[in-house]
């Protein structure tokens, strides 16, 4: 019998919940900030509607007409395709396996938090104390042994939120969604109470209208977008897959993509109006104290819970479940994703012993993350695996949809069931917009990419990064050639 | 904080407001069909 959610709203808070992850927190207000202010809140809008919403749109009507996982959902139509599909599926299990690693530290601070270990200089204790990292990706200096206890937690977690597949996702996600949101909430108010909160909130949010004539503000957004949505990794189509016969798409897609960009919107709140109140606290200007990425969150953070006036343990504690809840249902729907495809691959084995094999073997390449220079390879690997793989598959599902597939019969098949019709305006972006940004993304990566060196890292290590890339299209080949395959 | 700021705090919050309400309407009228 086929498996389906217990509810709409199970199936919307899971992809939600997948959605929504530590990008939505260390990213966008960084990139608002970086491109435009306020202004960017423009193209980032535009760029929801033209091709965040139709994406998601696209893969909710692949994955719910076919009833399968990515890569048996493209071969429905285009046999060889195949392996477009279990490249999203790859790229899914190469994300996880550094995104468990950060789900780690995240369990690591949270236990911090209750006695604010980091003491005065938060950074000396995540770098030297937590990490023990090295200073260079090519010293490696051995694995750290309390990130890979905190790995194996982080993973049996996951297990477990997939145990019954969609039937105990669809009751993990009420607590994996809503607490992150109320804790934000938490931070919002606390966030903008704190003096300096108005300086940093305009910083963030005073618009740069000049910014918008920069066509790389544009490749931004829509970049932006394009990670936040979890689009391009088989997440969404093995989600709708799981959909009732009639069940609805475009209203779906707009409600989740909604939902998404504006936790990213008031993520940034809570974030500048945060680094506001630090840069009050230090005398120093906003800009000189805004970051992104761990250096916001387990850096600037714990900086900004040791000043403040009262219960900063309390404030702390939250926080880092805030990080935790956020990353577990996106860390879940990349495995339930890859499980999705495995179980259709090698039905001859239980979900269980699936599911225990990929997170056995994510462990395992999870341990370079765990390393003294792991934190220089999350880096280097998540900037392939993103800037390349994401923007590839991507660009390649809306090129198979817009011109090798009946377009125009996958859009009579969604708004047979859906609230929202979707009309002209999807084609238009499915066929044009969302090709075109994405092929200028990955133009515009490329061009950066050859003009200068990633980060300043060693070219070994970033042919290495490429290479994990390339191994895991080579993987993907492999498994869609095989015979009998999906 | 510049006025421009609010505009666009306020703005935005609006366009949300707006999203939301129009999707579950949507939801609603279906129901009632």
């Amino acid at each position: 019998m086929k498996e389906i959610w217990d509810n709409r709203l199970a199936f919307v808070l899971a992809a939600i919940g997948s959605a929504i992850g530590l990008g939505n927190l260390w990213r966008f207000p960084y990139i608002a900030y970086r491109y435009g202010g306020g202004a960017f809140l423009i193209p980032y809008l535009i760029a929801l509607f033209t091709a965040g919403i139709p994406l998601l749109m696209l893969e909710f009507a692949l994955g719910h007409r076919t009833e399968h996982g990515a890569p048996l959902a493209i071969a429905t139509y285009k046999k060889n395709w195949r392996w477009l599909g279990w490249f999203a599926i790859a790229i899914a299990f190469g994300v996880v396996t550094y995104y468990t690693v950060i789900m780690a530290w995240s369990f690591i601070y949270f236990i911090h938090s209750f006695s604010i270990s980091w003491g005065n200089i938060p950074e000396v204790f995540f770098n030297n104390l937590v990490l023990e990292s090295s200073t260079t990706p090519l010293n490696l200096g051995g694995i750290n042994g309390l990130i890979v206890i905190f790995l194996i937690l982080t993973w049996v977690a996951i297990y477990y939120s997939i145990y019954n597949g969609v039937k105990t996702v669809g009751k993990v996600v009420y607590a994996t969604v809503i607490i992150p949101w109320l804790i934000l909430l938490v931070m919002i108010i606390r966030g903008v109470t704190l003096p300096g909160a108005l300086d940093g909130l305009s910083y963030y949010l005073t618009p740069n209208f000049a910014a918008l004539k920069d066509p790389v503000v544009w490749v931004n957004a829509y970049a932006q977008m394009f990670f936040t949505l979890s689009v391009g990794l088989g997440i969404m189509i093995a989600y709708s897959s799981y959909l009732p016969k009639k069940a609805d798409i475009v209203n779906n897609a707009f409600i989740i993509g909604f939902a998404d960009s504006f936790t990213s919107f008031l993520a940034g709140i809570a974030v500048f109006s945060s680094l506001g109140f630090l840069a009050n606290q230090t005398g120093q200007e906003v800009a000189s104290v805004v970051s992104s990425g761990p250096g916001l969150a387990f850096v600037a953070y714990p900086t900004i819970i040791n000043m403040l006036p009262f219960a900063s343990r309390l404030f702390g504690a939250l926080f880092f479940l805030m990080l935790i809840t956020l990353g577990i249902d996106s860390a879940f729907s990349l495995v339930e994703a890859a499980s999705k495809a495995a179980i259709e691959k090698w039905g001859k084995f239980p979900r269980r012993v699936l599911n225990i094999f990929i997170a056995g073997i994510c462990i395992i390449v999870g341990l370079l993350f765990t390393t003294r220079g792991g934190i220089f390879w999350l880096d280097i690997v998540d900037h392939y695996l993103c800037c390349y793989g994401l923007v590839v598959v991507g660009l390649l599902e809306a090129v198979l949809m817009a011109y090798f597939l009946n377009t125009k019969g996958f859009m009579d098949y969604m708004n047979e069931q859906s609230e929202i019709k979707a009309g002209r305006w999807w084609l238009f972006s499915i066929k044009i917009i969302v090709p075109v940004i994405l092929f200028v993304a990955l133009v515009y990566n490329t061009y950066k990419e050859l003009r200068s060196t990633y980060e300043g890292y060693p070219s070994v290590a970033l042919v290495f990064g490429f290479s994990f890339l390339i191994v895991l299209l080579i993987i993907s080949i492999l498994l869609s050639k095989k015979k009998r395959s999906v | 904080m510049p006025v421009s700021a609010w505009l666009m705090l306020f703005g935005t919050l609006l366009i949300y407001t707006i999203g939301f309400t129009f999707c579950f309407l949507k939801i609603k009228r279906e129901k009632e069909k």
